[in-house]
């Protein structure tokens, strides 16, 4: 595959190395937003391939990981009541709630199904027009596209069973956030590649003049990281603070703006809660107003509380970029994937979760060069 | 198909199933090989990923047409790939002018 197989190719990305190896003269702290990155990060083994000076610490980028407690709570009130089917994508069915994971829920005989896409709840409510189907969406921009084109075929098909549980979140404001905590220490971000093919790259410059911060808009393969570190070592060795684009063949500079024309009729900005990070201004999305009838905190009356989270998860600081997870003292041990404490352990895009695959083929198959 | 070699590492097989489609910003490069109108007056397209097809809809790449490759996500093809460009990028760094 033309787009696959040259973005893994250990000869271009020696080079990069190499190329990174001459350009970094002092240390750097260089935080990869998306948890999809983190992922490759940790499959490719790419810390190996980075000169000591420069860390690559790991953000947020993990939807499912910042998706409130009580909003997983919710979920699970919901599958109690007999006439609902709950509908989510995998990993988000699988984090601990205060009750278990959602899965757990069917075994209580709670109708629970993982779908693919949010169009297929709502095929699931339009052959079970008796049955209550919730669409649990969480995600960021590259996701809420999706989710707000299921209610927009609801609209169409006049579905009066189908209602989303919308937890979608925004990630430009959680970047600020990040960069105007006391103590932070990132230098330099690879934006979400994804999250700009949707969004574009149009509100970064200000955060880059704002902050002083490089940010390479990067692609998820392992060439694609490398040319992002590369990018903003340079950047940072050279006193610079540009946004770059290293993830060209994906992202236009205006991003999708069908995607976006959809994802504004359905849902507005709003303050919303990231678990790990708290309430963060403009970090979400709500649904408007016109939509209200496809959203399930209506429909079913659900009120969000606030709960507390389990204290051994250090969830928290993992997100932010300021605790590697093997330093959890939980890793491997009471945490693992069959037996996660905490939703970084759960998804694909936990870095908790990604440590741990790769941990014990660091060494093997996957090593680049 | 994309997420094969992980089957090699016996700790993520179970996993794999989960690896290939459910990671949220997990998109993937497909190949379009037919079009077809879907519910809702949609427009949708089997989608080829190395040996899997998908069914994906193409509400967001209206355009998009047999033989062209576009970015895929949870069921949603949300932008065409752009063959020039990942050429651009990749004859840059042949020629060693990355990073310069
Ligand atoms: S290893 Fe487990 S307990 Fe520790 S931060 Fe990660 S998810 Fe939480």
């Amino acid at each position: 595959m033309k787009y696959v197989a040259p973005f893994r190719d250990p000869k271009r990305i020696q080079r990069v190395a190499r190329q990174l190896a001459e350009t970094c003269t002092r240390p750097w702290k260089i935080m990869e937003v998306c948890g999809g990155q983190t992922h490759t990060i940790a499959r490719y083994a790419i810390d190996d391939l980075l000169p000591p000076q420069l860390e690559l610490v790991h953000g947020p980028g993990c939807p499912v990981c910042v998706t409130p407690l009580e909003v997983i709570a919710a979920a699970h009130g919901l599958v109690l009541k007999p006439n609902v089917t709950l509908c989510s994508f995998g990993d988000m069915l699988r984090v601990p709630g205060p009750h278990g994971d959602l899965l757990a829920a069917r075994a209580k005989g709670g109708d629970v199904r993982v779908v693919l896409s949010p169009l297929d709840a709502v095929e699931i409510a339009r052959v079970n027009p008796e049955r209550q189907v919730v669409f649990f969406a969480v995600g960021f921009e590259t996701t809420a596209p999706s989710t707000a084109m299921s209610a927009e075929l609801a609209r169409r098909l006049d579905l009066s069973n189908f209602s989303l549980l919308a937890a979608h979140v925004r990630v430009p404001p959680a970047m600020e956030m990040l960069l105007s905590a006391p103590g932070n220490e990132v230098q330099g971000f690879l934006a979400a590649g994804h999250v700009c093919v949707v969004e574009g790259t149009s509100e970064y410059p200000a955060i880059a003049q704002r902050y002083r911060v490089p940010i390479a808009v990067t692609g998820f393969e392992p060439l694609d990281i490398m040319l992002g570190v590369l990018d903003v070592a340079a950047q940072l060795e050279q006193g610079r603070a540009e946004v770059t684009n290293q993830y060209q063949r994906a992202v236009r500079p205006a991003g999708n703006p069908i995607a976006q024309a959809t994802v504004r009729r359905v849902f507005e900005t709003a303050d919303v809660p990231w678990r790990g990070l708290g309430i963060v201004p403009g970090g979400g999305l709500k649904i408007r107003e016109a939509y209200a009838r496809f959203d399930a905190t209506r429909v079913h009356d659900l009120a969000l509380g606030t709960i507390a989270e389990p204290t051994a998860c250090r969830a928290a600081d993992v997100l932010q970029g300021r605790l590697s997870p093997v330093r959890c003292p939980e890793f491997g041990k009471a945490c693992t994937p069959d037996n996660p404490l905490g939703a970084p352990m759960v998804s694909t895009e936990g870095a908790c979760a990604a440590y741990y695959r790769y941990r014990s083929v660091r060494r093997g198959a996957h090593r680049v060069g | 198909m994309v997420w094969a070699p992980l089957a090699r590492s016996p700790d993520v097989c179970g996993s794999l199933c989960r690896l290939r489609v459910l990671a949220m910003c997990l998109a993937l490069p497909g190949k379009i090989i037919e079009r077809r109108d879907g519910p809702g007056g949609l427009p949708f397209a089997r989608v080829e990923f190395g040996t899997v097809v998908r069914e994906v809809c193409l509400a967001y790449t209206p355009d998009a047409a047999c033989g062209d490759y576009v970015v895929v996500h949870v069921g949603f093809a949300i932008q065409h790939l752009d063959e020039a460009a990942a050429r651009r990028t990749l004859d840059l760094l042949d020629d060693g002018v990355t990073g310069e």
